[in-house]
């Protein structure tokens, strides 16, 4: 009874890497929107670390970008159905 | 001295000469204090992400300056005085001052270069007329 749960096969991923780490040429700025539209959510959310395999270096800054851009109205706070 | 940036966004109701007296007094307040400025972007009219006093749209500048850091108080208060202006920021940029001035002159080198390709033209239109008459 303690352990009901059943095997289940463990599913392998690929291991998401930084993409700004791979590119050293990738720069991230608030105000490049169209980079910054791939790290957030139709609702205008931040996406998580572990949805974009960002490093927490780089997740930082981008998080300070989206910031940026979203007080200059260049990215959504919220979008509303 | 440090390298800023400044993006600021005006009203898009604001008549073509006062813009320019606008653009002008922050230039000046620039360039008073011993601030020189690097680069000026005229990003255009874009759609806003969100309403700013019920607006939708909005006309981005960018500018680029080097100064003390003194000088961007200074700034920041003018920018939130000024009506026309719906949001600012002024951050520290890390670009490469010498590359943002190359850049600079070669897009006066380009406007130049279309300003003569444009002469060429009116004098090419103008020859096909008086063959016309």
């Amino acid at each position: 009874m303690a352990n009901t749960r059943t095997y289940r096969p463990r599913r392998f991923y690929k291991k998401k890497t930084c993409r700004f780490c791979e590119d050293k040429n990738l720069v991230i700025d608030y105000k490049d929107v169209d980079t910054l539209r791939n790290f957030i959510t139709e609702r205008g959310k931040i996406l998580p670390r572990r949805i974009t395999g960002t490093c927490s270096r780089h997740q930082r800054e981008l998080t300070r970008a989206i910031k940026r851009a979203r007080i200059m109205a260049l990215l959504p706070f919220t979008v509303h159905e | 001295m440090n390298l800023y940036e400044t993006m600021f966004v005006v009203d898009p109701e604001v008549v073509d000469e006062t813009l320019e007296k606008t653009l002008d007094k922050f230039k000046n307040i620039i360039s008073k204090d011993g601030g020189e400025i690097i680069k000026v972007e005229d990003r255009g009219l874009r759609n806003l992400a969100y309403r700013i006093n019920k607006k939708p749209k909005g006309h981005y500048f960018l500018f680029y300056f080097i100064s003390e850091g003194s000088l961007v108080q200074e700034l920041e208060r003018n920018m939130r005085l000024d009506e026309s202006i719906m949001r600012f920021i002024v951050i520290k940029s890390d670009k490469d001052v010498n590359e943002l001035r190359e850049a600079k002159d070669q897009d006066e080198a380009k406007d130049t270069g279309d300003k003569e390709e444009k002469e060429v033209m009116k004098k090419g239109e103008a020859e096909i007329k008086e063959a016309e008459e």
